[in-house]
């Protein structure tokens, strides 16, 4: 090895420690942040943008966390982003985080699009049109300018995309034609039929058009790299609110009393909670390599990409055991909308669905090695 | 909280990633040259004294033993890249398998200067093969209640007792025998137990074979009759068994031997699906599974990573019981499930596929025991369950 190479090695080996460093500090910052916040909201089905909260993540510029300055963001990496994305999902509050910044923030810049969203040709602005965009005393007056993004495979197939409702521009990566496209489009400008995610996130059907004047050329890796992000994000909000779900699962075994004594005591009820703990543990591992490795190598080295779809389909896989044994270990209760097991369990199974099922996932990891004749061992060891 | 259940995550160095590519490179060569044929769950069902030797001769054995004592002072990370390469091709390694993760480490633990002189070399060379001694036909999961009896004599100890499940004992030098020293006190159960160093050939021993369903011969019954123990072959304090026992558990529990027992007739199966897939049209081979296999792919890689996480807080002189547990429970379930998935989708193959369908029942016959040893999966919940103050 050449001094060169030594000297770029311990350069990005020392990077990365000081990545790890600021994740640290911001997992203490932000679950203190999401935890008052939890406090004062209200247990509804729908679960709104928390406009304070994104105000404040705003302000302290962790809404857009991995932007360039240029942006208003960051310049952080994917350390330092799944420390807040998974304290936001542990703490249950749904925040567009990911669709904000990982996608359409990435997407705008990497195809070089204007940094300001477009207004939409329909002046009656709509990022409050779906109604409501919550709460709080001191919410602002004015929406904040909150992007989502989404692909687009053919023309004129509807799709659902998270936050729609909330956000004030779509950043569309189009893939309908030979070759993949971005454009940003206001919301305003969109045919939208409102729906909430099945854990309440405000979400839309939309048709979004496709071949659009003045859309972006971007390469195939770009638009392959939209799926492993999306995948990722997702999979580091379900090892998050898992392993706030197992928390939640030993403090109410502990309290609980039947029979005399707390149902913890059971065995049976034991081998519910250290299931959930394994699984929670095992999302966990996964889920960290992954980022760390897409930290140390970019989400274009194939092996990161390789833990990435690992990640997804274990979490997915998980997920399983999780919500269903969670659910089992609070008994009729923990059904209820006033229980907080609620605000985990609900995102949990609308989130393993999206950028890819775990079946999808699961394909490919399948198709890496039986069709793409790749050694399963080196992949798992490297 | 559950977010301490896992010790931190470890990147492989570059040494022993090195380390692992050469001892990958040697095993393709020894698998081209026909000295082993890869099997199912291999540290326990091929035990080859020439090959422990052979892998001894290139310092793969007793890795982590101090250089003092005849071993080659590696790190538990160096150890884990061999073992994993070991075990992912099913190389017959059950000769070296006890001695090397669990005996060697009790012995420098505990271990008198005289008895790491006398086992530690010779465990090194691979000459030295050793079995467990704790489980009693009335003593399975509640270890504490062992019946096997040491009474102090001129000079030793005499054992009276009989030991179960003692994988290799016909061909193993020795074991550790767990054994009650003191009579039991019910409120201490784990005290007045000690551990005794036996010559399993000494006079007084007597082995008998355990027949396992499919016919094979892994495991035996030890009967000790008044064997005599002398003093300097007592392991630790006399009265400290229970506390040496536990001690071991995580080097016992967490490593890669419990989720790779099927890795072989896992890729054999993946290569069927490529080999029978080429020249069909039409279907995908992903589409004929649903994807199956992906979710094994993915839950060996997780754990790989949490088994080295293991190894690397075991380095660092950690307590990772829990840890240890949490691997052995995922580890030993998952590798199970590859059994039943491979069976599901390969069907009747024997007459296409011999070699994939003989992996495949040898898979299925280990399988129940993937599960039990080392602790069932019911114990090891309790572990996890203890550590999470529920107990």
């Amino acid at each position: 090895m050449t001094d060169a190479q030594t000297a770029s090695q311990t350069e990005a080996a020392s990077r990365i420690a000081d990545a790890a460093e600021v994740a640290a500090e911001l997992r203490t910052l932000t679950a203190d942040i999401f935890r008052d916040a939890q406090d004062d909201q209200p247990d509804t089905v729908d679960r709104p943008l928390d406009l304070q909260v994104w105000a404040t993540l705003e302000e302290t510029g962790l809404a857009r966390l991995t932007g360039p300055e240029s942006a208003g963001g960051s310049e952080a990496g994917w350390l330092e982003t799944a420390a807040v994305l998974g304290e936001a999902a542990a703490a249950g509050t749904p925040l567009p985080l990911l669709e904000h910044d990982l996608l359409a923030g990435w997407l705008r810049d990497t195809a070089g699009l204007p940094a300001e969203a477009p207004a939409g040709t329909d002046s009656t602005g709509t990022w409050a049109s779906g109604g409501t965009p919550t709460s709080g005393a001191g919410a602002p007056a004015t929406g904040p300018a909150l992007s989502t993004a989404a692909e687009v495979v053919a023309p004129a197939r509807a799709v659902t995309v998270p936050w729609v409702p909330a956000a004030a521009s779509v950043v569309v990566l189009d893939s309908s034609g030979s070759t993949p496209q971005v454009y940003e489009i206001a919301v305003a400008d969109l045919a939208v039929e409102e729906r909430e995610a099945v854990g309440g996130e405000p979400q839309a059907v939309v048709v979004l058009p496709t071949a659009v004047d003045g859309a972006v050329d971007v390469s195939a890796e770009v638009a392959q790299e939209f799926h492993y992000r999306g995948a990722l994000g997702r999979a580091v909000q379900i090892a998050g609110a898992a392993e706030a779900i197992s928390q939640l699962c030993v403090e109410h075994v502990t309290t609980r009393v039947q029979f005399g004594r707390p149902i913890g005591k059971f065995q049976a009820v034991q081998q519910l909670v250290t299931d959930v703990a394994s699984e929670a543990a095992l999302t966990r591992t996964i889920v960290d390599r992954a980022v760390l490795t897409v930290a140390e190598r970019g989400m274009q080295d194939p092996g990161a990409r390789f833990l990435v779809a690992a990640a997804k389909a274990c979490a997915g896989g998980a997920a399983e055991v999780v919500v269903r044994n969670a659910h089992q270990i609070h008994g009729a209760i923990g059904t209820t909308l006033e229980h907080p097991i609620q605000r985990l369990t609900r995102p949990i199974v609308g989130w393993r669905r999206e950028f890819g099922s775990t079946a999808e996932w699961e394909a490919r990891l399948e198709a890496y090695v039986v069709e793409e004749g790749a050694d399963l061992w080196e992949l798992i060891t490297t | 909280m559950s977010g301490h259940l896992v010790p931190q995550l470890v990147t492989e160095g570059e040494q022993a990633r090195a380390l692992r590519l050469e001892v990958r490179a040697f095993l393709r060569e020894e698998i081209a040259a026909g000295s082993f044929t890869p099997w199912v769950d291999t540290w326990l069902t091929r035990w080859d004294n020439d090959f422990t030797k052979k892998l001894a001769a290139r310092g793969w054995v007793g890795m982590t033993i101090p250089t003092e004592y005849g071993g080659h002072g590696r790190t538990f990370l160096e150890r884990f890249a061999v073992t994993e390469e070991l075990l992912a091709v099913g190389a017959p390694v059950a000769a070296q398998w006890i001695a090397d993760r669990q005996i060697a480490p009790s012995l420098l633990r505990f271990g008198t200067e005289e008895q790491k002189q006398a086992f530690l070399p010779k465990i090194t060379k691979g000459e030295l093969c050793f079995g467990i001694g704790m489980s009693e036909p009335e003593s399975g999961s509640d270890l504490a209640s062992v019946q096997t009896k040491a009474r102090k004599v001129d000079g030793g100890w005499r054992v009276t007792g009989r030991k179960t499940w003692t994988s290799g004992g016909h061909v193993a030098d020795g074991f550790f025998a767990l054994a009650r020293t003191e009579p039991l006190d019910t409120s201490n159960r784990h005290a007045g137990l000690s551990q005794f160093i036996v010559d399993l050939r000494a006079d007084g021993v007597s082995i008998d074979p355990i027949i396992a369903m499919n016919g094979s011969h892994h495991f035996n019954e030890v009967t000790l009759d008044n064997v005599f123990i002398p003093d300097d072959r007592v392991l630790g304090t006399p009265g400290d068994g229970w506390h040496q026992v536990t001690s071991e558990l995580a080097f016992e529990r967490s490593g890669p031997e419990r989720f790779l027992s099927t890795f072989v007739p896992f890729e054999e199966a993946l290569a069927h699906l490529r080999a029978t897939s080429a020249g069909t049209t039409g279907t995908a081979p992903t589409q004929r599974t649903g994807g199956a296999l992906g979710r094994h792919i993915a839950r060996l890689t997780a754990l790989h990573h949490m088994s080295l996480s293991v190894a690397s807080s075991l380095q660092a002189g950690e307590n990772a019981d829990t840890a240890a547990a949490l691997v052995k429970v995922l580890g030993t379930t998952e590798e199970g499930d590859i059994a039943e998935t491979v069976d599901r989708l390969a069907g009747d193959c024997a007459a296409d596929n011999p070699r994939l369908q003989d992996l495949v029942d040898g898979a299925l016959a280990q399988r129940p025991g993937f599960t039990l040893r080392g602790g069932t999966n019911e114990v090891l919940r309790g572990v996890v369950a203890r550590s999470l103050g529920l107990r």
